[in-house]
């Protein structure tokens, strides 16, 4: 008797062989899968590595992998709001994170004058040593110099809003905002003037230290946040349920980068969604193609599968060899397109490349989020693999129409067709 | 005993709105061991009295015995069964795999029985050995005469000891020479192994070398003779 198992073998010999047999098409479907892949794979790389620039510079700049801040602040984030013995919750950040870099941060908005203008500007309050260890902010200077951590009366500026306030370094601003209990206002300095590539960041940022923060708003020793900048983002969520043990103070939230941008996870989750459905068409497309090549090679095969059921071969093993062919189609091919696109990935994961030209900037804003013209790329290993498989998979899935076609043939039919 | 029994066969085709009698109430056996041509002008119905037999298509009324089973009571899979184990065809136009090479496609009913390496080497070793094919076995058809490739047919057909070949014009694509040669390689081995030949053709040279000859016309047997 013949089972499954021992003609399997022969079957697939027959396969290979057919594959074989029209170099010329097999190549081209080949070329089809593969390029097809390839630009998947390079397409999930280059997704992958936008993600991570915009995960790290939201976590870098607007909260940190582990957040510490006022309960109620992520819904409201009222200046107002803020952690009360902020030294405190950093020394015992610091403890229980020594190679984390822990620094406080607050926000203010209000209105910088100059004897020439009024603009509304966003005021990051930082402490300046801190912040040169989680951002290139500081990179960024044009004019002057960075603030040092007690200087409670300097300020950086934006180049564009400091061109609007026509204020040059060395000369006064005042910041006019909501103090403590009334409307206050502080005469700065400008220290310092950043260009960062976005014209909307540069004509609103206006930098201050913690401590200038800490006496406008007269509140000493408090920040709205305290930032938690660690080496990875995986485990975040139990570490900051550790730090929350530590800190018991029921008045703050711990929360993980997560917690702390879900607008950025939404964004993402969104985005690759987008992704999967757009990259699905382009794998049907590339199904289709092959499930009409495969089609062609059956029908021009019919006599010959006449044969082999003349000759005692069951329906379901003329079925079998055509949906060999695709596991051996899709199987070299998902793999050469794995390369092909492993290859082209390479280059942006280890150099990347400036998309300054493609952007019209030097940075480019993304769901709230600042990102550097230059653009890399990130191994996405899972996305890959799972296309990988994806294209193996569709491929073998376009067979099953051909072969089902074949495996319902008559024999007698078959064989008389020319 | 008989190898095949046939009952009333019947085969209807509808054509252009008419009905084709291409074969119509035929009732015949065939014993084991017998060497059959089926003769008869084209249209005669020689051809589906084959197919018929071999189950390869499914006649209009009527009954076929092969080897002691029913054909109308099996099912698809047991039919291909029935035709990989007990039954060998010949075709007129060769009808190798291509892609397979000469030796390849005489041993693929082998390997689809599932018979051992040894044995299948050694069988066809000597199936190629007595139809003249020594040497030629790692050639693919398109690299072999016509002579040469209905050689490999029929050693495919037989490699797999079928009780029943079934030959659809096998010399009708050679020369007479080679036609003579391929008939008379068939026959021998029906007197050496018993092998039961049938036989649809034109040719004289079947027919002179036929231990028993069956003239059909319209799709009925005219006249069935037995030689010695």
């Amino acid at each position: 008797m013949s089972s499954v198992r021992q003609s399997l073998p022969t079957l697939l010999r027959l396969a290979a062989r057919n594959l074989q047999r029209n170099l010329r098409r097999t190549l081209i479907t080949t070329a089809a899968i593969s390029l097809g892949l390839a630009l998947i794979v390079l397409s999930v790389n280059l997704n992958e590595g936008g993600y991570k620039r915009m995960m790290h510079s939201a976590i870098s700049a607007q909260a940190g992998h582990i957040v510490v801040q006022a309960v109620g602040y992520q819904a409201d984030p009222d200046p107002l709001l803020l952690v009360d013995h902020a030294a405190e919750v950093v020394a015992k950040a610091e403890a229980r994170f020594p190679e984390g870099v822990v620094a406080a941060r607050s926000r203010l908005a209000g209105l910088i004058t100059s004897p020439n203008n009024a603009v509304g500007a966003g005021v990051l309050a930082i402490v300046p040593s801190r912040e040169r260890e989680i951002t290139d902010l500081h990179t960024k200077l044009t004019e002057g110099a960075w603030l040092e951590d007690n200087d409670e009366r300097g300020v950086i500026l934006g180049a564009e809003l400091a061109r609007r306030l026509g204020v040059a370094i060395g000369e006064k601003v005042v910041l006019m905002g909501q103090g403590k209990t009334e409307v206050t206002s502080r005469l700065l300095r400008l220290r310092g003037v950043v260009r960062t590539g976005s014209l909307e960041m540069d004509a609103n940022i206006a930098v201050v230290t913690l401590g200038c923060a800490q006496a406008f708003l007269e509140r000493p020793d408090s920040a709205n946040q305290i930032s938690v900048q660690l080496g990875s983002t995986d485990g975040t969520r139990a570490l900051a349920a550790a730090l929350a043990d530590d800190l018991q103070r029921p008045d703050l939230d711990v929360l993980d980068w997560e917690q702390a941008l879900p607008e950025i996870v939404e964004f993402i989750q969104v985005d690759r969604t987008n992704n999967i459905v757009t990259m699905s068409i382009i794998g049907f497309i590339v199904a289709i193609g092959v499930l009409n090549t495969i089609l062609m090679s059956v029908m021009e095969r019919i006599r010959e599968f006449g044969v082999l059921l003349a000759l005692g071969l069951r329906p379901s093993q003329i079925a079998s060899i055509i949906v060999m062919e695709g596991v051996l189609l899709g199987f070299g091919s998902s793999w050469i397109g794995l390369g092909i696109g492993i290859a082209i990935s390479y280059p942006l994961v280890r150099w990347g490349f400036d998309g300054a030209a493609m952007m019209g900037s030097e940075s480019m804003e993304v769901a709230g989020v600042m990102l550097d013209s230059r653009i890399y790329s990130a191994w996405a290993v899972p996305d890959m693999i799972a296309w990988t498989f994806a294209a193996w998979i569709m491929t073998i899935l376009s067979t099953l129409w051909p072969a089902r076609t074949a495996a319902t043939l008559e024999p007698v039919d078959a064989m008389r067709h020319v | 005993m008989p190898i095949v029994s046939t009952h009333q066969l019947t085969r209807h085709y509808q054509q252009g709105g008419l009905t084709v009698r291409a074969l119509d109430g035929v009732d015949l056996t065939i014993e084991a061991g017998e060497f059959v041509a089926l003769m008869g002008a084209s249209g005669s119905g020689k051809t589906t009295l084959l197919n018929l037999i071999g189950g390869l298509d499914r006649p209009s009324s009527g009954t076929v015995e092969v080897d002691g089973r029913m054909l109308n009571q099996l099912s698809s899979g047991e039919l291909s069964q029935l035709r990989l184990d007990r039954i060998g065809f010949v075709f007129q136009a060769y009808n190798l795999l291509p892609v397979l090479t000469a030796q390849e496609n005489a041993e693929f009913v082998l390997l689809m029985q599932g018979v051992e390496p040894g044995e299948r080497s050694r069988r066809i070793q000597e199936t190629l050995r007595n139809l003249g094919l020594e040497g030629l076995g790692g050639r693919l058809p398109s690299e072999l005469s016509g002579g040469q490739q209905q050689r490999v047919a029929v050693a495919r057909a037989i490699a797999g000891r079928p009780a029943l070949v079934l030959a659809d014009e096998p010399t009708a694509n050679l020369d007479s020479h080679t036609g003579a040669a391929l008939v008379d390689s068939m026959r021998a081995l029906n007197d050496d192994e018993g092998i039961t030949f049938v036989f649809a053709t034109h040719d004289a040279k079947v027919e002179e070398r036929a231990k028993r000859v069956i003239w059909m016309e319209d799709g009925r047997i005219l006249r069935d003779e037995r030689r010695g």
